[in-house]
């Protein structure tokens, strides 16, 4: 997919550069508070218009997963829910099945599954909706702050079900406020009003982080606990 | 104020249980740490919900100022001057406790000021935008008890340090819960913590404490 002379809708400036999201690639998009992550994801997913430019998408399928999971739940039952893309896409039901334990394998979430949604916490409804958004038949997977209520051991399950479907060529597009998991993806993308700042490597993220004043969550609570030992 | 021992049933199958008693003292910050599901966000409903008073988990029940994790449930389709129209509402006990000043000192604070004065429906907010609305509604409501779930989860580094700030101020006036999966917001803010494990609550302790607590600290580490 490519992204070429865009400018996002309600920004005074364009992107800046060309993008394109490669097959089996994993990207973060990182960048403060209302700089255009969403209405960009937005924009890819067809969601919302660009003011200027083009989105290059061929015969690729896209996904999303919104910010806020609540507002995509169709089913009342974990199980349903999950059921519910395959079921559109006409499986059968041996197939469904084999799929929904797959992926609820994946994202250790096997024990939700006979679970009325409206009686999960947040994080259990994010890590479902994850799940049911790799259940489409999309290409790219653009996924808004999936992490933002998992606590590090589902953020890591969570980045090792993003490695299975990009091993099976899937592209998959992340936000986040965390940069600490820079380290979980292929390439990271750096945004500030409407504008792409940087593309760069995982490799070269320590250095550019630096450049950007960007700070890492693991930098600021080893400083405060020597702080609390002392 | 005290967190008592109590057993609240959730299902025929499933408790939300403790057996300690906590002091919560004036001024106090205590953070809500512990994995997904394990009950953070239920222990606090207990406190702030009216309806769940007769469980008997807490010693008093103070008016609450209260930031959800879940805000365009509450948001959606208003303009900031409707909300803060009902903040400001003496009726109302909210209107009793909250300061209009305080609150734009906050919103100048966490930069939505200028967002505030164009008066856009919130559901044209980023998530980002919403949540520190909903801080500086928090924040400015003067009652004795204030209650962030997850208020990071959509601010970069730089609010959540001026966050960080914000709660050391409210907790001059008032006892603040924090719940976050952040390490990070709970030791720079809280002076106690609370872990719950499968809908218990595991252990209490001390900020100082958190360095002998290796399976915390190790938890929380990528």
């Amino acid at each position: 997919m490519i992204i070429r002379n865009a400018h996002l809708s309600h920004f005074t400036s364009p992107l800046g550069v060309n993008l394109e999201i490669k097959s089996g690639e994993s990207i973060l998009l990182l960048g403060n508070s209302g700089c255009g992550k969403t209405s960009l994801l937005k924009a890819i997913a067809g969601f919302s218009d660009l003011q200027a430019g083009e989105i290059e998408a061929g015969d690729k399928r896209v996904a999303m997963l919104l910010q806020n999971p609540f507002h995509q739940i169709i089913m009342q039952l974990v199980h349903d829910e999950l059921y519910f893309p395959l079921k559109n896409a006409g499986k059968s039901k041996e197939e469904s099945e084999s799929e929904v334990t797959k992926i609820a394998s994946l994202l250790h979430i096997e024990h939700l599954l006979d679970r009325d949604i409206s009686t999960l916490s947040f994080g259990e409804t994010q890590l479902v909706m994850i799940a049911a958004t790799c259940l489409t038949e999309a290409d790219i997977y653009l996924m808004d702050e999936p992490t933002s209520h998992l606590d590090p051991p589902k953020i890591m399950i969570f980045y090792s079900c993003m490695k299975e479907m990009a091993k099976r060529g899937k592209s998959i597009c992340i936000t986040s406020q965390s940069p600490d998991e820079y380290c979980f993806n292929d390439t990271v993308w750096i945004m500030d009003d409407g504008v792409i700042k940087g593309r760069f490597s995982a490799n070269e993220c320590p250095e550019v982080f630096e450049r950007y004043h960007i700070v890492l969550d693991s930098t600021l609570v080893n400083m405060r606990l020597k702080e609390i030992a002392q | 104020m005290k967190i008592l021992p109590f057993i609240y049933k959730i299902s025929d199958t499933k408790e939300l249980i403790n057996a300690l008693e906590i002091d919560l003292s004036a001024s106090s910050c205590t953070a809500i740490m512990g994995s997904v599901g394990s009950g953070k966000s239920l222990l606090i409903k207990l406190l702030s919900d009216s309806h769940l008073r007769e469980v008997g988990a807490f010693s008093e029940y103070l008016f609450c100022a209260y930031l959800s994790q879940d805000l365009t449930r509450l948001f959606t389709g208003n303009t900031p001057e409707s909300i803060l129209e009902l903040y400001k509402d003496k009726r109302y006990t909210v209107g009793q406790y909250f300061d209009p000043m305080l609150f734009d000192q906050y919103a100048k604070k966490l930069e939505i000021d200028q967002l505030l004065d164009k008066n856009r429906r919130l559901a044209h907010y980023s998530e980002g935008e919403r949540q520190r609305l909903g801080l500086c509604l928090a924040a400015a409501v003067k009652a004795p008890v204030t209650i962030l779930d997850e208020p990071t989860t959509a601010l970069n580094m730089a609010y959540r340090q001026i966050l960080f700030e914000i709660i050391k101020e409210v907790q001059e006036r008032s006892r603040v819960f924090i719940i976050s999966h952040r390490l990070l917001d709970c030791i720079a803010v809280a002076d106690h913590l609370i872990r719950m494990e499968d809908l218990n609550i595991a252990e209490h302790f001390s900020i100082e404490q958190i360095i002998e607590k290796e399976h915390i600290l190790s938890y929380y580490s990528f």
